[in-house]
């Protein structure tokens, strides 16, 4: 019975997919704007009177763009472009990219090239949080905002702007809570569904997503959902997963079938997607008082290993592993990744110290988990219940 | 003994030595005489490159790690000693070293991904065999990779990390202008306190002169290298030139270079003396390197009269310095490179080099590992082909010879070269 | 006039003679350690059917892997030029050559002098290559030469994702295990080297017609499976290995003519 109510909601999570498969290719409501990167201020899309809507084509073999960027490239990136050259959807119409990495510039160059007649933004970004950062990420906000005005024929007034940021608050508000009932209550969902519930929201138009997760919330807290006992947690060696884009869920699946308990994914589909909401405050704010915390907020957020600041990042997974017990961590980066490739041998070295143990897998993005990766995790997960 | 210990013997008695600036005198002078015969140029480059490990050991200034794309004119300013982690790699894949230490790079789970002069770096960090930074300044122009292998310089070392972040649009209204200036000028006060002195506008006349005075003869060697038959290989000119190109702008020693190499430039010129004795193809290189460790490329191109008469990493994109207004003159410098931005700035940058050089056909230096450049090559090579002119994707690795295939390498530059006939 | 083009290849070495623009005829053996003994005695072999004398040979032009090693060759020219030289010969309205040799495979953009426009190549690993394949039947118990024939049997649809030679073996071995059958599993591979095949074409502006080379174009399996992915027009020669050679020997035809 308890399980059903479960269900509906997962059910509802489909029904939702339906919603924005709708807007890709029939008349949505809104019209719908891509975005690649986490930096990327979804206010800004909102307040523009955009459906915001992740590009993750998990379901586009990257090498469909390899006569277009080389195959030693970003998988993700390329699957981005493969589906950008199908032109089939709606969705492919319109596309921010933010400037994360040499992948995201180069992506910005080869759909400029061979997606003709689409909309296409590349939002520069900083690589710190310094104020100097900041100011400059500020001005770069200002000159999207004006660049979809003009584009559009659109205004993004003060008013427009602040009633975004109330609805990307709620997301980030529910997700957060959600994160946390994930993580430390004894709720029965699994780590594949939490990423779903997740990514979900990165392409469903945000209202309705953030009224069907404030019931899917009410419903879980309630004790009847409260199905896992003491001793079904305390035997499951407790895991954080961390990497940049989470293509395949069943990774989650394998972890969790394996004996593992998944309690904390630090990836760009996962728990980096969001961070505490912005303070707004009582007072009505100007537009550039509004842009400087949008921007104070995505450049103070859990950063991502494209930000030059390998402290903050650290110190964040040292704070995760010691709130949520995690044993063991798992790497799981797309091939070709710079920036995490970089990052991996210092922190790995630093957990090992810390004796954490580790696994560092790669993706190939949109591809089928293989019989080796599933024999490593196994095995990973049988040296973490002898730590 | 145990092997153990051997080991660490070795290994300790290698980083005394490898850290003792007479290890690099006797170096140097060893060097000269085993390269008697070769240029003059040549033999200069061999000074610096020596004089830069010794002054490195001896630490009468503060040394700086800094890439190749921070103006090295900003580094002589600051009264700084710097060290090109990346320029050494290219000298050390040169000499045969490379994979030993790419292989200490990977046993810390580097990856082979991973472009091969930052795992020959890392390895020559891991392995702790060289004078150690007291701070490092790197731009994060151009590639992702050396700004994160920077940073993880400044954790192995335990020093500070100046990034000079870069910003996308070099922007009329100059506000990205005005985030490098800032930035810049931060740098410079920071390192004051370091060093405990005050930046000197003395100083800065000094070296801005000395470096536009290196780029007026740069300029004249690239205008001299129009000249039919090729004066100068490019496989030379992303070699040792290439060095001082990057390290030398704002020294005495660097202008001297420059201003010999003129001198054996001109005297080829007159002399009408190509690089190889029949010129029947004029070739363009793009990317900032070639593979430095032992190859058969240039052969393979001699053999087929293909010569390398300019490549885009020498081209000088940047206006003279002025001393009076120092960093917004560094941060112009850096905004007009060619390679940061959309990738149309780089095209026309190649088509101007194509049609100066009179150039016959395009060679993309794939590295592997290589995101940056390797991400544009599809695009430039579509534009090149509307304009007739035919572009070969040579893949290969600058560093790492494993991935380097003779066979498959012969037999796609002479079917390129073939093509063009 | 008699001229002789060798392929020297990294699986078979290949000797075509040529009279008068006629091919009188030609020979196939294994490469072998000695690459340039066994070159030798196969355009031996290959005189001995046509009742010639290596001294009646005007020109002998090398091509292929190991094109170098062949000292009584006159001169040596890449597999890409001879491969164009070859397909146009053979095929006038060939406007696209794709090889599938033995340790590697390329596409090559031709006018209609059999000029070459462009070409790729693929990476350096064996993927979509003939050793490619050879592993492959290998695993599955199957002879190379029945490869084809077997996977048109084929009645499901199996996706390999593995293109490393490594890799793909274990999925291989592993889709054995789970009793999925061997002409399925073989559909799957040659889908699997037309994709990968199909997306380096793609580099060039594809153009027809595609004319199949190299050793992997008798495997009537591949030749179905590439139809499919590139959707284009596709000719098959008779003897598509031998095609490297005959470029390499019309070629040898030209410089003799240029000589006299």
């Amino acid at each position: 019975m308890k399980k059903i109510m479960k269900r509906e909601w997962l059910d509802f999570i489909k029904q939702q997919e339906g919603i924005i498969a709708l807007a890709a290719h029939k008349k949505p409501k809104k019209p719908i704007m891509s975005w690649v990167c986490t930096y990327t201020p979804l206010e800004i899309i909102i307040a523009a009177g955009f459906y915001p809507y992740r590009l993750l084509p998990a379901h586009i073999d990257p090498s469909l763009a390899n006569s277009y960027l080389d195959s030693n490239f970003c998988p993700y990136v390329r699957s981005c472009l493969g589906e950008g050259l199908t032109k089939k959807s709606a969705y492919l119409d319109n596309l921010i990219i933010g400037n994360s990495c040499d992948a995201m510039r180069r992506l910005y160059d080869a759909w400029r090239h061979y997606v003709p007649g689409s909309f296409i933004y590349l939002l520069d970004l900083p690589r710190n949080n310094s104020p100097k950062a900041l100011e400059y990420y500020q001005y770069n906000l200002q000159r999207l905002i004006e660049e979809l005005e003009s584009r559009f024929a659109i205004k993004i007034s003060e008013d427009l702007l602040y009633q975004a940021i109330l609805v990307s608050n709620k997301t980030r508000k529910l997700l957060t809570e959600l994160s946390h009932l994930y993580a430390k209550e004894r709720i029965s969902i699994s780590a594949t569904e939490f990423l779903q519930i997740i990514q979900e929201g990165m392409i469903s138009p945000p209202e309705e997503y953030n009224i069907f997760l404030g019931k899917f919330l009410d419903d879980l807290k309630k004790e009847e959902n409260i199905l896992l006992t003491d001793s079904q947690i305390k035997d499951r060696p407790k895991v954080l997963i961390s990497g940049t884009v989470m293509d395949n869920l069943e990774i989650a699946r394998v972890i969790e079938d394996c004996g593992g308990k998944v309690v904390f994914v630090d990836m760009c589909t996962g728990e980096r997607y969001f961070s505490e909401p912005i303070t707004l405050g009582e007072t009505k704010r100007s537009r550039s008082d509004l842009l400087r915390l949008i921007a104070e907020y995505y450049l103070n957020k859990v950063p991502c290993p494209r930000m030059v600041n390998l402290e903050k990042r650290w110190t964040y997974l040292l704070k995760v592993i010691k709130d949520y017990e995690v044993k063991g961590v798992i790497f799981y980066n797309l091939k070709f990744c710079d920036t995490s490739m970089f990052e991996l041998p210092v922190i790995r070295e630093r957990l090992q110290k810390s004796g954490i143990p580790t696994l560092c897998l790669e993706g190939e993005f949109a591809s089928a988990i293989s019989g080796g990766l599933k024999t490593r995790i196994q095995a990973f997960m049988e040296v973490l219940e002898f730590v | 003994m145990s092997d153990d210990f051997n080991d660490d013997f070795k290994s300790g008695l290698i980083k005394k030595i490898a850290k003792n600036s007479h290890i690099y005198e006797l170096g140097n002078r060893g060097a000269r005489i085993y390269f008697r015969k070769s240029s003059k140029s040549f033999k200069l480059w061999l000074d610096f490159l020596f004089y830069q490990l010794k002054e490195a050991g001896k630490r009468k200034r503060p040394v700086v790690w800094t890439n190749i794309y921070t103006p090295s004119e900003l580094i002589y300013s600051l009264d700084l000693f710097p060290i090109y982690p990346e320029l050494i790699s290219g000298v050390l894949a040169s000499v045969g070293l490379a994979n030993y230490f790419i292989e200490t790079a990977e046993s810390k789970f580097y990856s082979t991904d991973l472009c091969s002069f930052y795992r020959v770096a890392a390895g020559l960090v891991l392995k702790d065999w060289f004078p150690a930074p007291d701070l490092i300044i790197s731009s994060a122009q151009l590639c992702d990779g050396s700004t994160k292998f920077f940073h993880n310089l400044s954790k192995y070392y335990n020093c500070e990390h100046y990034l000079i972040d870069s910003p996308y649009y070099d922007d009329e209204e100059a506000n990205s202008h005005r985030y490098l200036v800032a930035q810049l000028k931060e740098i410079a006060s920071k390192v004051d306190k370091i060093t405990g002195r005050r930046l000197s506008q003395e100083r800065i006349n000094y070296v801005f002169n000395l470096a536009n005075q290196t780029r007026e003869d740069i300029l004249k060697i690239n205008e001299l290298r129009e000249n039919i038959p090729s004066p100068l290989s490019g496989w030379d000119a992303m070699a040792y030139i290439l060095y001082m190109f990057f390290s030398s702008l704002g020294t005495k020693k660097g202008w001297e270079f420059y201003q010999t190499l003129v001198q054996e430039v001109k005297e080829k010129v007159d002399l009408k003396r190509g690089a190889i004795r029949e010129e029947k193809h004029r070739l363009l290189w793009l990317h900032q390197i070639r593979p430095y460790y032992p190859n058969e490329i240039i052969q393979n191109l001699q053999e087929n009269k293909g010569v390398i008469s300019f490549e885009e990493v020498s081209q000088v994109y940047w206006g003279a310095l002025n001393p009076q207004r120092p960093w917004e003159s560094l941060a112009q410098k850096m905004a007009a490179n060619f390679g940061v931005g959309p990738i149309e700035r780089r095209i026309k940058v190649i088509y101007d080099l194509v049609k100066k050089y009179k150039i016959d056909g395009v060679i993309h230096f794939s590295q592997r590992g290589c995101r940056q450049s390797c991400g544009g090559a599809y695009i430039i090579k579509d534009f090149l082909q509307e304009k007739g002119i035919p572009m070969l994707l040579l893949d290969g690795d600058g560093a790492d010879s494993r991935n380097y295939s003779k066979g498959q390498t012969r037999t796609r530059i002479e079917a390129f070269l073939e093509m063009l006939s | 006039m008699l001229v002789a083009g060798l392929d020297v290849g990294s699986l078979t070495i290949k000797a075509v003679v040529l009279e008068d623009n006629t091919i009188k005829d030609f020979t196939i053996i294994p490469t072998g350690a000695e690459i340039n003994k066994l070159t030798k005695d196969c355009l031996e072999l290959t005189l001995k059917k046509t009742g010639d004398y290596f001294k009646d040979l005007k020109i002998i032009v090398a091509t292929g892997y190991g094109r170098i090693s062949i000292p009584f060759a006159d001169k040596s020219i890449t597999e890409i030029t001879c491969h164009a030289l070859g397909a146009n010969w053979l095929n006038p309205d060939t406007r696209t050559v794709i090889d599938i040799g033995g340790q590697d495979s390329k596409v090559i953009s031709v006018d209609k002098e059999g000029r070459v426009v462009d070409f790729v190549m693929n990476d350096k690993c064996a993927a979509g290559t003939g050793r490619f394949l050879e592993v492959m039947a290998q695993a599955l118990g199957v002879k190379t030469e029945d490869l084809g024939k077997e996977s048109l049997k084929s009645r499901r649809k199996i996706n390999i994702s593995s293109m490393c030679t490594v890799f793909a073996e274990s999925e291989v071995i592993s889709l054995i295990a789970e009793g999925c059958a061997k002409e399925d599993i073989l559909r799957g591979l040659h889908e699997a080297i037309a994709n990968r095949i199909g997306s380096m074409a793609n580099r060039l502006r594809l153009e027809n017609t595609i004319t199949l080379t190299g050793g992997v174009a008798k495997n009537t399996g591949m030749v179905q499976a590439l139809k499919k992915r590139l959707k284009a027009k596709v000719y098959v020669p008779p003897e598509p290995q031998i095609v490297g050679a005959l470029g390499a020997a019309l070629a040898a035809q030209k410089m003799a003519g240029n000589n006299i």
